[in-house]
C-alpha cells in the first residue's frame, strides 16, 4: 500500500507492506537506525520516537494507521549542534552501552515537554517505561533535571 | 570546539545523537558488501530428536530464499572454549539431537527480515521424545550432583586444617542453606551478528564480543581455517613468528551491553554457517524471547554455608559447600567459592562444589560470577551471627577483619576496606541510625543493613602496537571491547599518561584483530591488562626518544643524561626548563612515525601479594507495615580501586552494579516451566529488571587507595558493586521485620504473615 510519511521534517513517499511497524520502517526502510529494536513488543521502551510531539512506541505502531509527523533521536540534534537534552546527557554521563539511550532521550523530551519533569518523583514515574541495563538511572535523572532547566530558561 | 570538554567517552556524542552502530544498525554500507537476512528457528521441547523439519511453507514466502537446517549445514570440527561456553560441546545444526528447549534447529534465510520471520513462523518441527526424565532445577536434579575439581577459574574444593573438627568444637554455630534463583543478563541489546566468507576462504564477521581472541579461534576452528586461525596467537607467533594470518575478521562492534554474556556466542557461528551455505553474506537477528535460550545467564546456586565461631566472636571454621546447576553443555560452573574464604579470619575451611547438569542450555560467566551468591550466603550469615551474640553487624566485620588474604596467606597488595567501612558507615549515618523496626509517620516500618564486598582482581595476556607520528599524534592498537564500561576513554587516558601526550593526541584504533593477543573486557581486566601493556610500549618509545635526543646537536638535551628526561604534554622535558616537542625530534630524524610493541601479562598477573578490590555496602530500607513492599531509599557504597582513571565513569559503573544488586535482591528470577523446560517469563515484562521507578538514593564513594605496585595502578571495579546490595537488603530487611529471608529474589510474599 502507499502511504506518505514525514520524518524529522523530510517527506517521504512510499510502497509499504501493511504489517510494517513504525520501527522497522525507520531502521529498515529510512536507514534512521538511531531508534533501537530492545524487545519489539513494547516493553523497553527502547523504541521511543515522537509522533507530533508526543513519545510512541514506535514497535507497537504500525507504519500504515499513522497519522502524525515523526521526529526521532537523529532530528533533535547533531554531534556538532546538540539539543540541550542531548548536551545534558553528555555532561551528566547519562549513559554507558548507549542502547537505550535515544529511547531515553525521547522519552526525557517529552516528559520535560508535557510538564511531567516537576520533581524527581515524577520524572522516574513517567521514565520508568524505559529500561537501562546498566542502570545509567541515577545519572539520567541529573540530565532530565539539568535539561528541564537549561530549556526552562531558554524559553 | 569543547568536543573534549562534554563527555571523556570517545563515542560519547555519537551515542547520545542516534549515530552509534550496533550489529544490527549495520547496513553494506558500513560492512563491506549486501547481506541476507536470518531468523534462527528454536526448539520447542527440551529432550528429544527432531523427526521431521517442514519448510514447505517456508519456501512458499516471498522473499524466503533458503532454510538451513541440520541436514544441510556445514560440519563442524571440535573447538575449544577457553570461556568454557557450550559449543565446546554442543556443535549447533551437527544432528537431529535436541538437548535443550530453546536449541536452535534452523536458520530461514530471505531478503528481508520480515520475511525471514514470516519464513520463520511457518517451519512445522515434529519431535520424537527420547523417553527420559528432564530435570530443569537443583530439586528435580538430586540424583545428578556431582562433586566437581574446578569452578571457572577457581578450585572446585578447598580443604586446610580440620574444619569439621573445629565447627563441632565451636561454641557458636552458624549452619543454613542459602538459594540464589536461576537469571539473565537482559542486555539492553538482543543481538545480531553479520558473516560473509570470502575468495581467500576466509569469512568477515560483524559481532560484538567481549573477547575478540578467544572467539577467533573458536570460528578458525569450527571451519578447520589455517593454523594460526586455530591456536591462540601468543602460541601461534611463538610456533610460526608471525602475526594471526587473519582468515577470520571479526569485526568488533560496540555492545548494547555485555556483562559476560556476549562470549562464544552461538548465533555468530551460526551466521558463519549460514553464509557459507547460502554463498551470500547474512545477518542473523536474535530476538528478545531467543535471548533467554540463545546465550547463557546465572544459573541456579543452592548452597550449605556452615560457619563456626568463638564465643568472642572470632571465626574458627568455614565449610562451603555450593550445589550448583550446570546445563547439558559447557564446563563453566558458577565458582561460588573463589569468593568465600578471602575476606575474614578463620583458622580452617572447606569447600566444595557439586554439579547437576540440568537439561538447560549453558549457563555462563555472568557480573560477579559466585559473587553474588557466595557473598550473599556469607554477609547474611555473618548478620546472623553477629546479631545471636549481640554485636553490631559492623563491629563484627572488624572483629574478623584479615590483615592478609586468608586463603593463599599472602600479604594484601593494599586493602583499604577498613576505610571503606567508615566512609560508607558515615554516609548513611551507621552509628546513629534508626533501630531497627523504627515505624515512621508514613507508616512504613524502617531497616538498616550492610555487607563487605570484594573483588579479585587478575591479569589477562595483551598485545598492543604504539605509533607516534610527526604530527604529534599518539595511535594506539589494541583490542578492547566497549560494552559501556567506558574502557575505550579508559585506554586514552592511559595511553595519555603513559605516552606524556594531551589526551586530544590519542587516537585508539581497537579493530586490530591481527595482534597476537587481547585481553577480554572482563572485570575490568581488558582495561588493565591493555593498559599494562600501553604502558611498556610508551616505556619503549621514550627509550628511544631519549636516546635520539642526547645524541642530536640540534636539540636542547644534547648532551644530557637520558634519565633527566621526561615526557609531558606531547614534549620532551627537563631539568632547567628544557623542553621539545616530540614531534619535532621525529621531523629532524626524518622519522614520520616510531612505533613500539609490547606483550605482557604473559603469567596472568602472578604476584608475590594478593590484590583486590574492597568495598562495603550499607543500605536503608522502607517496609510497608501492612503490605510488606520494600522499598530501598538509600544504598551507599564505598569502594577501594587502587587509580581511578575515570573517576566519572567509574562512578556511573559501580552505580550501576549496585543497582544490579537490588535487582537480584527483590527482582530478579527466570522461571522456568518443569514439564517443558521452557523459560515462562522469557520477556522483559515479566524477567523483571530495575526500572528507573525502583532506585532510590544511591551513593558511590571512591575509596583513596594510592600504593600503587604499577603506574596503571588501577583495579576492578565492574563487579564489586553488584554483590553488596543483595545481603545488604536481606540484612535491612531483617532489621525492619525480624524476618530473615535466605534466598534470592525477596519479595511480598516471603515477608507476609509476620505481624508488625
Amino acid at each position: 500500500m502507499k502511504k506518505t510519511l514525514s520524518v524529522n521534517g523530510a517527506i517521504h513517499e512510499m510502497e509499504l507492506d501493511p504489517r510494517t511497524t513504525l520501527l522497522d520502517l525507520l531502521r529498515d526502510t529510512l536507514d534512521l537506525t538511531g531508534t533501537k529494536k530492545g524487545c519489539d513488543h513494547g516493553q523497553c521502551g527502547a523504541c521511543t520516537v515522537h509522533v507530533d510531539g508526543k513519545a510512541v512506541l514506535s514497535c507497537l505502531q504500525l507504519a500504515a494507521t499513522l497519522n502524525g509527523s515523526v521526529t526521532t533521536i537523529e532530528g533533535i540534534g547533531t554531534e556538532d549542534a546538540p539539543h540541550p537534552i542531548q548536551e545534558a546527557f553528555l555532561r551528566h554521563d547519562a549513559y554507558q552501552c548507549g542502547f537505550c539511550t535515544p529511547g531515553q532521550i525521547m522519552s526525557a523530551l517529552s516528559c520535560i515537554n508535557e510538564g511531567n519533569a516537576g520533581s524527581s518523583e515524577e520524572i522516574k514515574l513517567t521514565m520508568s517505561g524505559n529500561l537501562c541495563r546498566c542502570a545509567a538511572y541515577k545519572n539520567i535523572l541529573a540530565a532530565v533535571e539539568s535539561a528541564r532547566d537549561t530549556m526552562e530558561v531558554q524559553k | 570546539m569543547g568536543n573534549e570538554t562534554l563527555t571523556r567517552r570517545i563515542e560519547g556524542r555519537a551515542k547520545v545523537c542516534g549515530n552509534a552502530r550496533y550489529v544490527d544498525d549495520i547496513r553494506a554500507e558500513q560492512f563491506g558488501s549486501d547481506f541476507d537476512h536470518g531468523v534462527i528457528i528454536t526448539s520447542t521441547k527440551a529432550r528429544g530428536v527432531i523427526r521431521r523439519i517442514d519448510r514447505s511453507a517456508t519456501l512458499k514466502v516471498p522473499g524466503v530464499l533458503a532454510v538451513l537446517t541440520h541436514e544441510n549445514a556445514p560440519r563442524l570440527k571440535k573447538m575449544i572454549s577457553l570461556s568454557m561456553a557450550e559449543l565446546a560441546d554442543i556443535r549447533p545444526l551437527q544432528g537431529p539431537e535436541v538437548r535443550h528447549y530453546g536449541q536452535p534447529i534452523a536458520v530461514v534465510i530471505a531478503e528481508s527480515p520480515m520475511a525471514a520471520r514470516e519464513g520463520a513462523n511457518l517451519v512445522a518441527v515434529e519431535y520424537e521424545d527420547d523417553g527420559e526424565d528432564a530435570a530443569f532445577s537443583l530439586a528435580a536434579a538430586e540424583g545428578r550432583l556431582k562433586p566437581v575439581k574446578r569452578a571457572g577459574m577457581a578450585p572446585g574444593k578447598i580443604s586446610s586444617g580440620n574444619p569439621e573438627r573445629d565447627y563441632d568444637a565451636s561454641p557458636v554455630k552458624h549452619d543454613a542453606v542459602y538459594r540464589n534463583a536461576p537469571h539473565h543478563h537482559n542486555t539492553m541489546e538482543p543481538g545480531s551478528a553479520i558473516a560473509r566468507w570470502d575468495d581467500d576462504g576466509g569469512v568477515t564477521v560483524q559481532a560484538a564480543v567481549q573477547w575478540q581472541h578467544v572467539d577467533t579461534l573458536v570460528i578458525g576452528q569450527a571451519f578447520g581455517l589455517g593454523l594460526t586461525d586455530r591456536l591462540p596467537g601468543f602460541v601461534a607467533r611463538k610456533m610460526l613468528g608471525s602475526e594471526i594470518s587473519g582468515k577470520v575478521r571479526l569485526k568488533n562492534t560496540l555492545a548494547g551491553g555485555a556483562f559476560g554474556r556476549n562470549l562464544t556466542m552461538v548465533h555468530v557461528l551460526l551466521a558463519c554457517m549460514a553464509a557459507k551455505v547460502h554463498k551470500r553474506a547474512v545477518k542473523i537477528s536474535v530476538s528478545r524471547e531467543q535471548c533467554f535460550t540463545l546465550f547463557s545467564f546465572r544459573a541456579e546456586v543452592r548452597q550449605r554455608l556452615r560457619i563456626g565461631a568463638e564465643s568472642n566472636g572470632k571465626l574458627r571454621s568455614l565449610i562451603v559447600e555450593p550445589d550448583v546447576a550446570a546445563g547439558i553443555g559447557g564446563s563453566f560452573v558458577e565458582p561460588v567459592g573463589a569468593w568465600s574464604c578471602h575476606i575474614y579470619n578463620h583458622q580452617s575451611r572447606h569447600l566444595q562444589h557439586r554439579v547437576a547438569r540440568l537439561d538447560t542450555q549453558a549457563p555462563g560467566w555472568m557480573r560477579a560470577p559466585g559473587g553474588s551468591s557466595a557473598m550473599f550466603a556469607l554477609e547474611t550469615a555473618m548478620d546472623d551471627i553477629a546479631r545471636d551474640r549481640g554485636f553490631d553487624p559492623l563491629d563484627f566485620r572488624l572483629l574478623n577483619f584479615a590483615e592478609s588474604d586468608p586463603e593463599s596467606g599472602k600479604e594484601w597488595h593494599s586493602n583499604r576496606l577498613k576505610a571503606c567501612f567508615d566512609q560508607g558507615a558515615e554516609a548513611i549515618g551507621w552509628r546513629d541510625r534508626y533501630e531497627g523496626g523504627t515505624l515512621r509517620n508514613d507508616g512504613r516500618i524502617i531497616g538498616y543493613g550492610m555487607a563487605t564486598c570484594w573483588e579479585t582482581h587478575f591479569q589477562f595476556p595483551a598485545s598492543v602496537r604504539v605509533r607516534l607520528t610527526e604530527a604529534g599524534e599518539g595511535i594506539v592498537y589494541a583490542t578492547l571491547a566497549e560494552m559501556g564500561q567506558g574502557g575505550w576513554a579508559a585506554l586514552t587516558t592511559l595511553a595519555s599518561r603513559s605516552l606524556g601526550l594531551p589526551r586530544e593526541a590519542i587516537r585508539l584504533e581497537t579493530d586490530a584483530s591481527n595482534l597476537p593477543a587481547g585481553a577480554g573486557a572482563i572485570a575490568s581486566t581488558g582495561t588493565y591488562s591493555n593498559g599494562v601493556a600501553i604502558h611498556e610500549a610508551a616505556t619503549k618509545l621514550h627509550r628511544t626518544l631519549r636516546r635520539l635526543a642526547v645524541r642530536d646537536r640540534k636539540s636542547p638535551f644534547y648532551g644530557n643524561e637520558e634519565a633527566t628526561i621526561k615526557f609531558e604534554d606531547g614534549n620532551l622535558v627537563g631539568d632547567g626548563n628544557l623542553w621539545e616537542p616530540i614531534a619535532d625530534l621525529l621531523v629532524r630524524h626524518k622519522k614520520r612515525e616510531i612505533e613500539a610493541s609490547a606483550t605482557t601479562g604473559r603469567t596472568f598477573g602472578r604476584s608475590k601479594k594478593a590484590k583486590a578490590t574492597f568495598g562495603a555496602c550499607f543500605v536503608e530500607v522502607s517496609i510497608d507495615a501492612i503490605t510488606h513492599e520494600v522499598r530501598v531509599e538509600h544504598m551507599v557504597g564505598a569502594f577501594a580501586g587502587g587509580r581511578i582513571i575515570e573517576p566519572v565513569i567509574a562512578k556511573n559503573q559501580i552505580s550501576g552494579g549496585m543497582i544490579w544488586g537490588l535487582g537480584q535482591a527483590l527482582m530478579e528470577e527466570s522461571t522456568i516451566d518443569e514439564r517443558t523446560g521452557r523459560w515462562t517469563n522469557g520477556n522483559l515484562a515479566e524477567a523483571l529488571i530495575p526500572t528507573q521507578a525502583d532506585v532510590g538514593k544511591v551513593s558511590v564513594i571512591l575509596v583513596e587507595d594510592d600504593d600503587l605496585d604499577h603506574p596503571v595502578g588501577m583495579k576492578g571495579l565492574s563487579e564489586i558493586g553488584v554483590m553488596g546490595p543483595g545481603p545488604a537488603i536481606a540484612n535491612a530487611i531483617f532489621d525492619a521485620l525480624g524476618t530473615r529471608v535466605r534466598h534470592l529474589p525477596i519479595r511480598i510474599d516471603d515477608l507476609m504473615g509476620d505481624a508488625v
